[in-house]
């Protein structure tokens, strides 16, 4: 006596990039994203008797085609990753050392993608992403002078000489 | 193009960051300067600093601090403040004193003072200012004139370290 078994296909939802590019995505990779859940769950895009083919794709007017595709990536990679307690995060010692394998390849990018990717991941509201993002940069800062921060990261000087001399008094009183 | 982060990336990126990272990004620009001074004033963070010797030469009192040179950047706000009052100065001491751990800075402030009370009332509102506050103080009477600090350890920690 057999059963009939009823193959499910995984629910896809689709995102299209400020450059107009459509991604489709597994409802269960995006969820990590916390904008995206919520204008799913607002727009009632949960009902599987929507065909993918018929379904609205979610804008997303701040990511670039590039920026989205990595952010799928991530969050292929990182779908299987416990739901996050925030309340636990806040109480955590904050430490830069902590980023796993795959994330410090999958970050070892120019810059420019980086910054990219941590904008996406804070528009998205992506923590972990954004975590391991800010963690990097945080990284890259360490043991450099202002001056070599500001070349690295090409990040304007927009102090006054005066200002400028000032701090550098008061850093006086607190470097090695 | 400038790379410009919003206030909130920023707090994010120098939230894990050691001292002396922090202190480096203070120099950066307004955006990140601002953000530094402000996780130095929130860090809820027990500060300890030695007094390491008080002198009176004339009308002027000297005050000498000691500590790890990144605990200093939790009393920027109020060394600065020291800094830019009349008749007040702060200097780094260059260390020749065999006696005192290589490793650690020494910063000296100094200033004039007109009557009695007016060194004590200076240095408690260095101790007080900017949501720092002093849980140990020890004062002893110099030569009857003023009431003055001297070895006493310092316990600076935030107000608002609930």
């Amino acid at each position: 006596f057999l059963f009939p078994i009823k193959m499910t296909s995984p629910r896809m939802i689709k995102l299209t990039s400020n450059d107009d590019k459509t991604f489709e995505v597994e409802r269960d990779v995006i969820k990590q994203s916390v904008t995206v859940n919520t204008l799913i769950t607002d727009l009632n895009m949960d009902d599987e008797d929507v065909s993918v083919e018929n379904q609205m794709a979610i804008p997303l007017p701040n990511v670039d085609a590039a920026t989205l595709e990595m952010v799928i990536t991530w969050c292929k990679q990182h779908r299987e990753d416990p739901p996050r307690n925030e309340e636990e995060e806040e109480k955590k010692e904050k430490r830069t050392d902590d980023i796993p394998e795959w994330d410090k390849t999958f970050l070892d990018v120019e810059q420019s993608v980086l910054f990219a990717l941590i904008l996406a991941a804070n528009y998205m509201d992506i923590k972990g992403l954004l975590d391991n993002c800010c963690k990097t940069v945080a990284n890259m800062i360490k043991g450099k002078t202002p001056d070599e921060i500001r070349k690295h990261f090409n990040i304007k000087n927009d102090f006054t000489p005066e200002e400028e001399e000032q701090i550098r008094k008061e850093n006086a009183w607190c470097e090695d | 193009e400038w790379i410009h982060l919003p206030k909130e990336i920023l707090e994010k990126i120098l939230k894990p960051t050691d001292t002396a990272s922090l202190i480096s990004a203070r120099a950066i620009s307004k955006d990140w300067n601002l953000v530094t001074d402000s996780r130095f004033l929130n860090k809820k963070k027990h500060i300890i600093i030695d007094i390491l010797r008080i002198s009176l030469t004339g009308d002027t009192v000297y005050l000498e601090l000691v500590a790890e040179s990144s605990k200093f950047a939790y009393l920027i706000p109020i060394l600065n403040w020291f800094d830019s009052g009349k008749g007040r100065s702060i200097r780094v001491v260059q260390g020749s004193d065999e006696n005192i751990n290589p490793y650690l800075k020494r910063i000296c402030l100094t200033c004039k003072h007109t009557d009695s009370e007016d060194n004590l009332r200076i240095l408690s509102t260095l101790m007080s200012t900017h949501s720092i506050r002093v849980f140990c103080l020890q004062s002893i009477k110099m030569e009857q004139k003023v009431s003055i600090v001297r070895s006493a350890i310092i316990d600076f920690s935030l107000v608002n370290n609930n």
